[in-house]
């Protein structure tokens, strides 16, 4: 309702202040009427007394005059006649006409000289008082402003009855639908019973609900799809790993399992001496022993659970990893370097980071097709996403290889998945992309940076619990 | 061909129990044996071109059996070679242009002379058919 009344407001001072102007320029206007109205009517008065005494000199010469002077005085009390005798001669016969405040009232006189026909004469003074303009004035605004307060009296009850009504109710239900839609709640509907701007406000807002109850389905559709498809993702990008660690695992079982295979043939040949028996048995047991670590290794890493937290210790994960794919870099002629600082630990989940740590590692050994040193580095420092974003304390597990570097225009590109600059079959193009997607969803970030024929350099950004 | 003493053999493999395995076969069938355990030490003793037969590893720290066998090819060195192969190492097809023979993993002791005695005539036939040098497919 705030909004009609400030309006009502307005618009009766403004109509307040015509009126006022419209009354006060009448009531000069009446004022004035008056004071001619009494002007010509004393003038008349005087002129038809005027005749009447040239009648009565007539008749009854000079003291006729006086009497008949006072006999209208005497009737007329709204007016005061008087006779001057003296001044007669030399005066003009038109009636003159003063005004004159001295007296606190104020007096319209009007002066008549009167001729009798033997030359004496005398001068007919009719007055009569008027009220002054300054009490005219104030009783016609008076007046007006009686009527003025009975208007805006009147006009405001109907405007407040009317104006709840037609505007305050109807706004205040639109108020409330706007903060039940800013709250989420877009059950309600406003009822529409009228074409006019508000029934219109009312029916936009109604077809407003409709489309965001639309977009909010669709955009919770969409944010389950992308969870789903970053799990696929993760669970590919798994798959990928296993997949790589299994044929380099059955790589590796080739060579224990042809130990075993010549000597367990040798033995059931019979062609090993009796005092070389032992020292075959403790052979064919090491054989045993180095698959079953190297199988151990696949079935631990492929078994793990995914997703719970703990506090985990990046040197662990770091060596976990280096550990993890030591015999595939010592197949690529690389040689993995561990630098790292023990006591920085983050909260996450420890078979994701090792995932994340070991996909950076798998690109770098990859970039160097001649083999080469593969640096990882632990440690803790206040780093900031982007330029401009608040420091926040965290872990850094970093990769550096020796490859051939990322020209400047594929490293903004890199993150994309799929986005491989590797030959046919042996990239994926997710690895980079799922790091940083699990290091994202801790609140950390990956960065990048490289240089064409020095190498490049990926580090994991995670959160540390302040 | 060096007649006096045995045949000498160049032995390269990294795995420990593997290199002395193989190393006391081919001793038990007649050969002297040199042993490396990486290519790059593999490589230094080939030079002296003084060996019958070579059995390399394909994967070896340093450099890859397989790299040193088209480098002696390249230098027109036609010694007979038995290249051990591992899973899925994909050296088979190479290999007959290069003229060795390819031993998969795990094979039995017969395997191995088996392919000691295709390994002249692999070399040979290979050494025949190139006219010119070949060229390296790095």
């Amino acid at each position: 309702m705030k909004v009609f009344a400030k309006f009502l407001f307005w618009f009766l001072l403004a109509s307040t202040l015509c009126f006022g102007a419209t009354a006060y320029l009448s009531a000069r206007r009446e004022a004035s009427d008056v004071e001619a109205n009494v002007k010509n009517d004393i003038t008349a008065l005087g002129e038809g007394l005027r005749e009447g005494l040239g009648a009565e000199w007539s008749l009854h010469g000079e003291p006729g005059v006086a009497t008949f002077l006072n006999s209208v005085n005497a009737k007329r009390s709204d007016v005061d006649i008087t006779w001057d005798r003296s001044a007669s001669a030399g005066m003009s016969a038109a009636p003159s006409t003063t005004i004159d405040d001295s007296s606190g009232a104020r007096t319209v006189r009007v002066v008549i000289p009167v001729s009798f026909p033997n030359g004496t004469g005398g001068t007919l003074v009719v007055a009569r008082t008027v009220a002054s303009q300054g009490a005219l004035l104030k009783a016609e605004l008076l007046d007006e402003l009686w009527v003025m307060g009975a208007l805006f009296a009147v006009s405001a009850m109907l405007a407040v009855g009317l104006g709840g009504a037609l505007i305050g109710r109807r706004l205040d239900q639109v108020v409330e639908q706007a903060r039940r839609i800013g709250e989420g709640d877009f059950s309600a509907r406003l009822v529409v019973t009228s074409s006019d701007e508000i029934g219109a406000l009312n029916r936009e807002l109604n077809s407003m609900a409709d489309r965001l109850v639309q977009t909010k389905s669709r955009l919770d559709a969409e944010a389950t799809a992308r969870v789903e498809t970053l799990e696929q993702l993760r669970h590919l990008d798994r798959l990928r790993t296993v997949g790589t660690l299994a044929s380099s695992l059955a790589h590796e079982l080739g060579t224990p399992l042809n130990v075993l295979l010549i000597r367990g043939q040798a033995l059931s040949a019979g062609d090993v001496a009796p005092e070389e028996v032992t020292e075959t048995g403790v052979l064919i047991v090491s054989q045993v022993a180095k698959m079953s670590k190297m199988v151990r290794q696949l079935l631990d890493f492929s078994r793990q659970k995914q997703d719970r937290k703990s506090q985990v210790s990046l040197a662990e994960i770091a060596r976990s990893a280096a550990l993890l794919l030591s015999s595939l870099a010592k197949k690529n002629n690389v040689v993995i370097e561990v630098d790292v600082e023990e006591a920085v630990s983050v909260t996450g989940s420890p078979e994701q980071l090792e995932q994340a740590l070991s996909n950076l590692m798998l690109n770098g050994m990859q970039a160097m097709t001649n083999g080469g040193e593969l640096r990882l580095s632990v440690r803790s420092a206040m780093r900031s996403k982007k330029p401009g974003s608040p420091q926040l304390l965290v872990g850094i597990i970093e990769v550096r290889d020796q490859g051939p570097g990322i020209a400047a225009d594929d490293l903004s590109r890199i993150f994309e998945p799929f986005y491989t600059t590797k030959p046919a079959g042996l990239g994926t193009g997710l690895g980079l992309s799922v790091a940083s997607g699990i290091v994202e969803e801790l609140g950390g970030w990956v960065h990048a940076e490289s240089e064409i024929g020095r190498g490049s350099a990926f580090a994991l950004h995670i959160p540390r619990a302040m | 061909m060096n007649g006096n003493g045995p045949k000498r053999a160049l032995l390269a493999e990294d795995d420990d129990d593997m290199r002395a395995l193989l190393a006391r076969t081919l001793e038990r069938g007649g050969y002297g044996v040199e042993s490396a355990n990486n290519g790059r030490d593999a490589w230094e003793l080939c030079a002296h071109r003084d060996h019958e037969l070579l059995v390399l590893d394909v994967r070896m720290p340093e450099r890859s059996g397989l790299d040193v066998l088209m480098q002696l090819r390249r230098e027109g060195v036609y010694v007979p070679v038995v290249l051990i192969s591992g899973f899925a190492d994909g050296v088979e097809d190479l290999s007959s242009d290069y003229g060795a023979v390819v031993l998969a993993k795990p094979f039995s002791v017969e395997a191995l002379w088996d392919a000691v005695e295709r390994a002249p005539d692999a070399a040979a036939s290979a050494f025949r058919s190139c006219a010119e040098p070949l060229q390296s497919t790095g």
